[in-house]
């Protein structure tokens, strides 16, 4: 009867593993990936500043370096973020240097960004929730980077301009155009966005 | 808070340092300063101050209401360490110190200043 309920139980918990949504996801298990479909999903949360502030990150793993720096802060460290990128067979660009980032825009697969939670209408692009100066289109791109994340440890995961560390970045600008050279403006939308502290989740998908 | 604010304000600077840090660094210098000299602080400081933080606030949030309830509140709350409260408990407790500051210093000033003889 013990064996019974033991086969049982592993057979229930497995079958939870593998029906498991996006919307289940906890801090315990902040990040899931749909091999098919070629999605990764993550759970992070609003941080009220960059409602109102600008930033030049999208969502940073909350115990990061620059975990207080994103529009999000998310729960999922940057390693697995980035394996659970790579087991969707996602290609990462790895042409990003300390020395050429200035120059340089990040290569990769590109994915396209949404963000939902609970009680919201409808899943957001990543246009909506992001008030960006130029109104131009935010090209996320999966730059890789594992060796600068794991040395630098920022927690970084997307950026908004094309970066040597954060593992996804946006390859419209080259780095410093927000910080330094003021091309372009970033934060969150306060009009679309729940408020702070509220969970998200955050899905990237294979274009 | 002032420093916070206005250096926070700065993208460059704000995704280099923690800003916030400002702020428990300005409550151990008041406090040292108040305990090492036995004074309250001057009204008038204190009311310049205040000032200060008003424009402050228009500097970097504008007339958004909305921007004035979540940014100090951010800040104290990262500065603090006070992850396990929300924004608007942290800022009950901020008015209600800013309150009891201003009726203590302003209104009630006599028996702070009893305790202290020589000023």
């Amino acid at each position: 009867m013990k064996k019974l309920l033991c086969i049982a139980g592993f057979i229930l918990f497995y079958a939870m593993i593998a029906f498991a949504g996006p919307m289940d996801l906890t801090p315990e298990h902040p990040v899931i990936f749909d091999k098919d479909k070629r999605t990764v999903s993550f759970l992070a949360e609003v941080n009220g500043k960059y409602l109102f502030q600008e930033t030049r990150h999208f969502a940073v793993f909350a115990d990061g370096s620059n975990g207080e720096k994103s529009v999000f802060r998310g729960f999922v460290p940057h390693k697995d973020f980035y394996d659970a990128l790579m087991k969707i067979n996602a290609i990462p660009g790895n042409n990003m240097t300390l020395e050429n980032k200035e120059t340089t825009r990040v290569e990769g697969q590109e994915l396209s960004v949404s963000v939902t939670w609970e009680g919201a209408k409808l899943s957001y692009t990543i246009d909506e929730v992001i008030v960006e100066s130029n109104k131009a289109p935010i090209v996320m791109k999966f730059g890789g980077n594992l060796k600068n994340a794991m040395e630098k440890h920022t927690g970084c995961l997307l950026c908004f301009d094309s970066c040597p560390v954060g593992v996804v970045s946006n390859s419209v600008y080259t780095y410093g155009a927000i910080e330094k050279r003021k091309e372009v403006s970033m934060k969150g939308n306060k009009d679309i966005l729940p408020p702070d502290g509220t969970r998200v989740i955050i899905t990237l998908a294979v274009k | 808070m002032i420093l916070s604010l206005v250096l926070s304000h700065s993208v460059w600077i704000d995704m280099r340092i923690k800003t916030s840090l400002f702020l428990p660094l300005s409550v151990l210098a008041w406090t040292g300063a108040g305990i090492f000299l036995k004074k309250t602080p001057p009204t008038l400081l204190v009311l310049i101050l205040q000032v200060g933080l008003g424009i402050a606030l228009i500097y970097t949030c504008g007339t958004d209401i909305s921007a004035w309830a979540v940014v100090p509140a951010v800040l104290t709350r990262e500065g603090l360490f006070l992850k396990f409260m929300g924004l608007s408990s942290i800022n009950r407790v901020l008015i209600f110190l800013f309150l009891t500051g201003n009726v203590t210093l302003f209104i009630f000033p006599t028996p702070l200043k009893k305790t202290h003889p020589l000023d």
